[in-house]
C-alpha cells in the first residue's frame, strides 16, 4: 500500500494540480455577442474584482486590427461571447504592456490572473488571427464556450 | 611638430575615419506584423538606433490628411505625429491604393504617378514619375519607410522592389502608432476643447501634378 501511494503521489503532484483546464468567464460575458470598451481604470477595478473575462486590444485605424475584428465579430456572432475591448493607448497605462506590445491582441483572464494571450508577432498564433475557426481553437484551449450550468462551484 | 603631428593624427583616427556601422539585411518579423513586411530588426522599437545616418533616407508614407475616412474604424485620418528625421511623402500620390478596409469608403482616387496594370505591373503615368522616384528614394541610400501601422511603408516597398530597387536597402520600419522613442514629434494639438494640427512641423514632399508631363 505504501508503494501503491509513493506512486500516486507524485503523478496526482504532476498531472492533478495544473491549472491547464479550460474554465468558465463570468457569466455576464455568455449569451452575448456585445463588445465593451473600457478604460484603463475600469481594467484595473476588473483584474482587483478577480473576474474572469477576454479582452480585445486594437489600435485605431489599424488595417490587421480591422481585419481580424471581421473574424472576431463572426466569432462572438456564432458563440455568442461577450468581450471587454481596449485602445492601446489605454492598454499600456495597465499591466498588459509588460507582455503585449502590438495590436490586435486578445488577452484571456481567469478570476483576475492573466492565462494566455495572442501575440500579432508570432508565428504560432497566425492561424488563431486568420479565421473563426482558428480563433475557437485557441479560445477553446482556455475557455469553456458553453453556458455555466448554474450551479456554485 | 612633431607634438602637432601627433595630435593631428589622433584627431583623424578619432573622427576622420569612422564609418557608419552595417546594417543587418532587411529580414521580415513574425506573425501577423511579419505579413506587412515589418522589419525584424529595424523597427519602431530600434529605430531610434539607426536615425540621423548620412548613408541612409527616411520616409513616412502616410498622408498629412488622408482622404479614406479611417475615423470609421477608430482611427485618424490627420498625421498625428511623426519621427523626428523622417520626411512625408504620401503613398497614395505615388500608386494607386487596394486593399483598405471598406468602412473608410474610399482612398484618395486622384492622380498618381504609376498605375496598376492587371498583371500588378506598375506603369508610369508621367514622363517624370521614375525621376522623382528617383529622386525620394536614392538607389545609393538605405531607405527607411514608416506609416501609421505599416502598411503603406510595406506597400511602398514592394512598389519599389518591383521598379527595380534593390530590396536589401529597403526597411519597413512599421508605425508610428507603436513609436515610444525618444524622437517624437507631435503634430496634433489638443487645448481645451480643440483640436489642431501643426503641419508646419512636417518635411513633406508636395507632387504638384500639373507641372508633370502625362505619358501618351
Amino acid at each position: 500500500m505504501k508503494k501503491v501511494l509513493l506512486f500516486i503521489i507524485p503523478i496526482f503532484l504532476l498531472f492533478g494540480c495544473t491549472n491547464s483546464k479550460p474554465f468558465y468567464l463570468d457569466d455576464e460575458f455568455y449569451n452575448s455577442n456585445e463588445i465593451t470598451d473600457i478604460t484603463s481604470e475600469e481594467f484595473k477595478k476588473y483584474i482587483n474584482d478577480k473576474k474572469s473575462f477576454a479582452i480585445f486590444i486594437y489600435t485605431e485605424g489599424c488595417f490587421s486590427c480591422f481585419d481580424f475584428k471581421k473574424v472576431l465579430d463572426e466569432f462572438q456572432e456564432k458563440y455568442n461571447i461577450r468581450l471587454y475591448a481596449m485602445n492601446a493607448s489605454e492598454m499600456k497605462k495597465t499591466e498588459i504592456y509588460n507582455y503585449v506590445k502590438y495590436s490586435p491582441s486578445i488577452i484571456l483572464y481567469n478570476k483576475g490572473d492573466m492565462v494566455s494571450y495572442l501575440d500579432a508577432e508570432s508565428n504560432d498564433d497566425k492561424e488563431y488571427y486568420e479565421s473563426t475557426e482558428g480563433l475557437y481553437k485557441w479560445f477553446t484551449k482556455y475557455i469553456i464556450l458553453n453556458t455555466k450550468i448554474a450551479t456554485s462551484e | 611638430m612633431k607634438k602637432i603631428l601627433i595630435v593631428c593624427l589622433m584627431l583623424l583616427l578619432s573622427f576622420g575615419c569612422t564609418k557608419q556601422e552595417q546594417l543587418p539585411l532587411p529580414e521580415k518579423t513574425d506573425g501577423l506584423r511579419g505579413e506587412l513586411g515589418i522589419d525584424k530588426n529595424i523597427n519602431e522599437e530600434t529605430i531610434d538606433n539607426y536615425l540621423g545616418r548620412e548613408d541612409s533616407v527616411y520616409r513616412d508614407m502616410r498622408m498629412l490628411k488622408d482622404i479614406a475616412v479611417y475615423e470609421n474604424i477608430g482611427g485618424d485620418s490627420y498625421l498625428s505625429g511623426f519621427v523626428k528625421g523622417f520626411e512625408v511623402v504620401p503613398y497614395p500620390y505615388l500608386t494607386t491604393v487596394t486593399g483598405l478596409p471598406e468602412d473608410v469608403g474610399q482612398p484618395y482616387s486622384g492622380k498618381t504617378l504609376y498605375s496598376i496594370d492587371e498583371d500588378g505591373k506598375y506603369i508610369a503615368n508621367y514622363e517624370e514619375s521614375m525621376d522623382i522616384l528617383e529622386y525620394l528614394f536614392p538607389k545609393d541610400k538605405n531607405i527607411f519607410l514608416m506609416c501609421g501601422g505599416g502598411g503603406y511603408a510595406g506597400m511602398t516597398k514592394n512598389m519599389l522592389v518591383s521598379l527595380g530597387w534593390d530590396e536589401n536597402k529597403i526597411y519597413n520600419v512599421g508605425g508610428y502608432w507603436y513609436y515610444e522613442g525618444k524622437y517624437n514629434i507631435k503634430v496634433k494639438r489638443e487645448t481645451n476643447d480643440t483640436i489642431s494640427y501643426d503641419f508646419w512641423k512636417v518635411a513633406y514632399h508636395d507632387i504638384d501634378f500639373d507641372n508633370l508631363h502625362e505619358v501618351k
